[in-house]
């Protein structure tokens, strides 16, 4: 033992790459991918809207900005949204009250079941409030109501239930995050409850209720799915595009309009980011997490609210669920499974489609947000900054504006990746980009929790940054990963607005499929279209939840 | 291996963490970083092992430039403060990694392995992963897998600080024995004087990036240099003095009597556990009658505040242990002292 000192061996010399070249060339691969995938796409947006049929300038936007009905359509849009980011923030803050403050019972149940809204295709709330409250919804049709819902009431009924999870989960967080020490000393001072809500509860959830209302007020405002569905002659800035590009082939005026539509999105989401940032600083490390007292009679009003709650988001998923199991929805109540048999056109191909696209846009997803956060936390290069810039750019992009970007790019043979246009692997990659924010903020929070220090031993110990990525971060992480590809997985099912325009009739995908179908009336046939996404994803869950739980990974979260 | 550091220079920001540091590291001792958090000893070690980039200066062990080695290649073996086993790998993954990634061949790298764990006798934990192991098991398996690659040196930064206080004490006599057996040059960064005591060979005090004083751990306890040592160390009255026309030192109204180190110093310092505390004067060189103001009873050893009729500004700290006599407040006392234990400090 004592030859310690006197013949210490060598360090053994082997080839490698060196780490920086190393990190250079990934890092300037992630950067092409994001530039020719994201602001690619959306510099032709801009470019686009600037070409009109006579050339260069600002036709498009003259025409467009002297018509009266853009200013009626902005009008529309900004009633729509404000008035739904009110009903959403004041239904959702009361839920989270009941759940995060009260001792309602069966809360796993009513926290799941507000969530059904992100594990189904984005227009179904339209699509089941149709079958409620339509023209020959249950409501007019059997119980003698009279229902007009088409319109601008549907339209803001269905975002509020399309936003309300977004805006429950962040509410729920701000109002978990509380200091006991401030209600014991309002109580022993002798506040009463509303007083004590008032000077304490609203103004430590602030932060969380002005994230909360940006975030819904940019989901209504750029949604496509349940305007152009529950609308009817209601138009709104989404609808527009979709009618100018697809009805009408004007690339340049839709450009114009998905301007439009970028600008408050894009403000609303930065303002929404300064502020998540505050929310943190008020919780120190001192702060004691409140106990809930025991009150019967609060507990009874806010169990009769959430329950009431609860009951119309089960409501929406289970009439889309009835309608396509009867023969004619609402005249032929007769239990059928005929429209499960999918003889339209493609038959029940776009849901195989859907399945294949969603995969592989958890699998790539998953590799590009990881490589990009790596990237991002890990390596020093120059690049680091661009990087982590554009991996977070796409929160602030629509899907539609990102779509219509896509089109614009990939349809001109100028561009060499045009071979790629009308092919599975673009609505993959369009996919993986418009989600690409949300899974890489998760990746990197989990890079930064893992410890500096891992990096540092293996390195003492002779190890390359390859060695350490493979043989100790990526086993740590892994878990996480999983849920950033279940994530991938469930929004490349669902979403609607941002392949809308990608898609061709030989890469039909699902969520669109109930879009066409239900245009056309074919309504019980879109409705079994809906739930069967809806068990798909439902699957993809309860699978992903069995491996982490086999996997001893109980604390990744899955719904985001 | 001896380490020579020389002109190290490193700055954060703004903030000079080392300013044109030197020092010789000698071969197979065992070395201690000393200093209050924010003094420069983890910065001085992560240079060492090539973590961070000095500005200026150079790292050469035996006359070999390591300034522009990496740290993978370095070949030093390193022990972090806590959790910096990889919590994927069993105890005797985590030791073959360092062996897996210099290319030893497969029989020999287990073989080594399993003498490294039965160094820390741990073989036995051989396929427990860290979360199955105390941090005390954690921290010897840490010490095993850093000594396995046979490192020219081996770093260890405050390898014992997250450890209860028991497992920390047992730690330190082992790490130690583990030290001399192999014979390893080690440098350990601590912030706790009596781990450094104990532990080293070489104490090297550091302050807002320089060195205070390197020496023994006798002679930082019994000699520090100046005053943030004297403070650091612990325990230690300062006493302000004068200088008479004819040379003698005045402590207030009265003349004290000290060794040569002492001359011309305007600050001196006693410990004090060196004062010896009498109801009439002891013959030991210095006397001063004073009234007790403070008794403080901590257990083992009682601490007694004296008020000295000389100086009445200036209280001193006796130690006394064994309860054999406690003098109560308002007792007057005789405090006995050697010139030998008076030190001189620099401010």
């Amino acid at each position: 033992m004592t030859d310690q000192a006197v013949a210490p061996t060598p360090p053994v010399r082997r080839f490698r790459i060196g780490d920086r070249s190393f990190a250079l060339v990934v890092s300037i691969a992630v950067l092409v991918m994001m530039i020719l995938f994201l602001v690619i796409p959306v510099a032709s947006i801009l470019l686009r809207s600037f070409v009109g049929e006579t050339g260069w300038g600002l036709e498009n936007y003259t025409e467009t900005l002297q018509s009266g009905r853009v200013w009626e359509l902005v009008g529309n849009s900004l009633a729509v949204a404000v008035l739904t980011t009110i009903l959403s923030l004041s239904l959702a803050y009361t839920y989270a009250y009941a759940i995060q403050r009260t001792h309602v019972v069966f809360k796993g149940f009513l926290r799941l079941v507000v969530m059904t809204p992100l594990f189904a295709p984005s227009l179904v709330q339209a699509q089941g409030l149709i079958f409620l409250f339509g023209r020959n919804g249950a409501f007019n049709r059997f119980l003698g109501f009279d229902f007009d819902i088409y319109g601008f009431w549907g339209i803001v009924l269905a975002d509020v239930l399309y936003t309300f999870p977004y805006a429950f989960l962040i509410l729920s967080a701000a109002l978990a995050a509380s200091d006991a020490r401030l209600y014991e000393g309002a109580v022993v001072m002798g506040a009463k409850p509303f007083r004590i809500f008032r000077t304490i509860t609203l103004p430590s959830t602030r932060y969380g209720i002005a994230a909360a209302g940006f975030v819904v007020f940019s989901l209504t405002i750029t949604d496509f799915g349940n305007a152009i569905v529950i609308g009817g002659d209601f138009n709104v800035l989404a609808t527009e595009i979709y009618n100018k590009v697809i009805g009408q082939g004007k690339f340049g005026l839709g450009a114009v309009i998905g301007v439009l539509l970028l600008a408050p999105a894009v403000i609303s989401k930065l303002l929404e980011r300064r502020i998540a940032k505050r929310q943190h600083a008020l919780i120190t490390d001192q702060s004691k997490p409140l106990t809930v007292r025991d009150n019967r009679r609060r507990d009874l009003v806010f169990g009769l609210y959430t329950y009431a709650v609860a009951c119309v988001f089960m409501a929406v998923p289970l009439i889309v669920l009835l309608a396509s199991l009867v023969k004619l929805w609402p005249y032929n109540l007769a239990f059928s499974l005929k429209h499960y048999s999918f003889d339209v056109q493609n038959g029940a191909q776009p849901l195989w489609n859907s399945i294949g696209v969603a995969f592989a846009t958890a699998i790539f997803g998953v590799i590009l947000v990881t490589v990009a956060a790596i990237v991002s936390q890990k390596f020093r290069t120059p690049l680091r900054g661009p990087i982590s810039f554009l991996a977070i750019l796409p929160t602030s992009i629509p899907g539609m504006v990102l779509g219509l970007g896509y089109v614009l790019a990939f349809n001109s043979t100028a561009n060499p990746l045009n071979v790629l246009y009308g092919t599975f692997p673009l609505i993959v990659l369009l996919y993986v980009y418009y989600n690409h924010a949300q899974g890489f903020l998760i990746a990197t929070t989990s890079l930064k929790q893992i410890s500096a220090t891992f990096d540092e031993a293996s390195t003492m110990l002779g190890g390359s940054q390859l060695r350490t990525l493979f043989r100790v971060t990526l086993p740590i992480l892994w878990p996480t990963l999983f849920g950033v590809g279940v994530f991938f997985f469930m929004r490349a099912m669902v979403s609607l607005s941002a392949v809308i325009f990608l898609i061709t009739p030989q890469t039909q995908v699902a969520a669109v499929s109930v879009l066409q179908l239900s245009d056309r009336g074919a309504n019980n046939q879109a409705a079994a279209f809906s739930v069967c996404i809806m068990l798909i994803v439902l699957g993809a869950l309860l699978l992903a939840r069995c491996v982490l739980w086999l996997a001893g990974a109980r604390h990744v979260s899955l719904i985001r | 291996m001896a380490l020579q550091i020389e002109g190290l220079t490193k700055s954060f920001g703004k903030v000079k963490a080392l300013s044109d540091l030197t020092l010789t590291i000698p071969e197979s001792s065992f070395t201690c970083f000393l200093g209050p958090s924010g003094c420069g000893k983890t910065t001085l070690l992560r240079v060492i092992a090539g973590l961070e980039v000095a500005e200026e200066g150079s790292i050469r062990l035996s006359d070999r430039d390591m300034s522009r080695t990496p740290p993978a290649e370095r070949n030093f073996g390193m022990v972090f403060q806590s959790y910096s086993l990889f919590p994927n790998l069993t105890a005797l993954q985590n030791v073959l990694y360092g062996l897996e990634c210099r290319g030893w061949a497969k029989p020999e790298r287990t073989s080594r392995a399993m003498e490294m764990l039965d160094l820390v006798q741990l073989a036995d934990q051989a396929h427990k992963l860290p979360s199955q192991m105390s941090g005390g098991q954690q921290q010897r398996v840490a010490i095993a897998r850093a000594l396995a690659p046979r490192p020219t040196l081996l770093l260890l930064d405050e390898p014992l600080s997250a450890l209860d206080a028991n497992v920390r004490a047992e730690l330190r006599g082992e790490f130690r024995s583990i030290q001399k057996e192999l014979a390893i040059t080690t440098i350990m960064v601590t912030h706790d004087q009596s781990e450094a005591l104990e532990m080293a060979d070489r104490i090297v005090v550091l302050n807002g990036g320089r060195i205070e004083q390197v020496g023994s751990p006798f002679e930082i306890y019994t000699h520090p240099k100046n005053r943030f040592v004297a403070d650091f160390i612990g325990n230690f009255n300062v006493m302000q003095v004068g200088v008479a026309a004819n040379g003698a030192i005045e402590f207030g109204s009265q003349t004290l009597t000290a060794g040569p180190d002492a001359e011309g110093m305007d600050l001196l310092g006693i410990r004090p556990e060196a004062i010896s505390i009498s109801p009439e004067p002891l013959d030991m060189g210095n006397a001063l009658f004073g009234e007790v103001t403070k008794v403080r009873f901590l257990g083992n050893i009682q601490v007694l505040t004296v008020r000295p009729d000389c100086a009445p500004d200036q209280p001193l700290d006796v130690q006394l242990h064994g309860p054999e006599y406690i003098p109560q407040p308002r007792d007057r006392v005789c405090l006995n002292f050697g010139a030998e234990s008076l030190c001189g400090l620099s401010q």
